[in-house]
């Protein structure tokens, strides 16, 4: 049955996430000058279909999901315009494997590696596949659980997991290159 | 479990997905293994670097008033658009006048739910079951059975709060620690609680703790409180504040 709207209810609901919603939006669009619509979207598209949501259960999730198809949405849209590399690539073990001393070198002294990094990290996140970018995203940023990220996507709980753990893997390998162009460590570095 | 088979586990570990006798095989690992714990310490820390540098931080005000600028259009100015709509609606209001007069509105109430994963790190949980914990009962935190939780309805109807986990470590001296997991208006809480005379790693934990909550986002400071409830030291570790919670706690 279809509850009556309480745009109050609503709101007290939907505030608190702001930030939350603000950051997620920030980093998973593949264009960051479509936040403000995103956001507008996704606080329409909430509220319309606020009748739907079951008081009681998790909200949060309930407005990511839109939240995340809506972001979806939007990059299909930039991807027409503009060709963006979107594909869940295969994990290159081997390259890893070959870095392992090198990683091993940043894990000294992680702190130094945003200090060198900053931005060239959220570069190293753009990399990564869309379904990889976004089951991180949910996990690290957000703080979802696997189970809450696999009800979000509507994906296996088991290819939420290998999602995740591929992407910690290709991102720690990305910042690894990185860490060696810019001489933090390995060969040559000061 | 070896030192291959511990790391083949790294990223769930690090996000708590792990079940719990996975988990326990390799918090067993890391105590007995330096150089796992301090690989696994290190790897956390960089989750925590990469997570510090992508939060984008606050939503600027106008930015977020522009989101929701078309919910709060007045009404007339959006009348000819739903005109349809009212139209309908005032025929439904009128049906369902009789409904309304005899709903009943909800009381405030705990809800203590089960979990599914061993534990969450301080981020929202995951449930499997939810009971519903009527206002004024206790809750005993055992192994502690004198000391319990009475959800009072001062703090029910000030907050929001899911119980999610209720746990106890035991070390191998014998000291426990009860801890206890909640989400309190939406914020992750996790409260400890220790025989005053045997704190033992009490004060760790919430370091830890501390550094687990600020990692999820920069929207606030993460407070400790504390306080003393009969034999106890009751603490806890939140961004939401957590006095309330704190005075809940009684001996019986």
């Amino acid at each position: 049955m279809r509850r009556s709207r309480d745009k109050g209810e609503f709101l007290d609901q939907l505030e608190p996430l702001r930030h939350q919603l603000y950051g997620y939006a920030r980093r998973a669009l593949n264009r960051t000058d479509g936040v403000p619509d995103v956001l507008q979207d996704v606080a329409l598209t909430a509220w319309r279909e606020f009748p739907q949501f079951v008081p009681g259960t998790n909200f949060r999730a309930w407005v990511f999901r839109i939240m995340v198809n809506t972001v979806y949405n939007h990059n299909k849209r930039a991807a027409r315009e503009k060709k963006i590399a979107n594909d869940d690539t295969p994990l290159d073990v081997e390259v890893v494997l070959e870095h392992e001393n090198e990683w091993a070198s940043i894990l000294e002294d992680p702190g130094r590696l945003r200090e060198v990094l900053d931005d060239r990290i959220v570069h190293a996140l753009d990399a990564l596949g869309s379904n990889e970018r976004q089951c991180l995203l949910l996990c690290l940023l957000q703080g979802f659980s696997y189970k809450e990220i696999s009800e979000v996507l509507d994906m296996p709980l088991g290819t939420v997991m290998s999602h995740i753990h591929r992407a910690r893997t290709k991102l720690r390998e990305r910042l690894t290159v990185l860490a060696i162009e810019r001489r933090l460590v390995g060969e040559g570095r000061p | 479990m070896n030192c291959r088979e511990a790391r083949r586990h790294l990223s769930p570990y690090l996000d708590s997905e792990l079940d719990p006798t996975t988990t326990f095989a390799i918090s067993e690992h890391l105590h007995a293994c330096d150089d796992c714990r301090w690989r696994f310490d290190a790897e956390r820390r960089v989750d925590q670097e990469i997570v510090a540098e992508l939060d984008a931080g606050v939503v600027p005000d106008g930015l977020w008033r522009d989101a929701l600028r078309p919910l709060r259009t007045p009404l007339l100015r959006r009348w000819k658009f739903y005109m349809p709509l009212v139209a309908a609606a005032s025929i439904a209001i009128t049906a369902g006048i009789g409904w309304l007069t005899n709903s009943s509105t909800s009381q405030p109430h705990w809800v203590i739910r089960e979990f599914l994963a061993e534990t969450n790190n301080g981020r929202p949980f995951e449930t499997a079951n939810e009971t519903t914990v009527p206002t004024g009962a206790a809750i005993a935190l055992n192994p502690f059975s004198d000391l319990v939780v009475r959800l009072t309805p001062e703090v029910a109807l000030a907050h929001v709060v899911q119980f999610v986990r209720l746990d106890s470590i035991r070390d191998a001296d014998g000291t426990e620690i009860v801890e206890i997991r909640l989400n309190c208006c939406g914020e992750p809480v996790v409260m400890r609680a220790a025989r005053r005379d045997r704190p033992g790693r009490l004060r760790e934990f919430l370091g830890a703790d501390e550094t687990r909550l600020a990692s999820l986002s920069n929207a606030g400071d993460v407070a400790i409180a504390e306080r003393e409830v009969g034999d106890y030291t009751v603490v806890a570790v939140s961004r939401h504040p957590t006095q309330e919670l704190l005075a809940a706690m009684t001996v019986q």
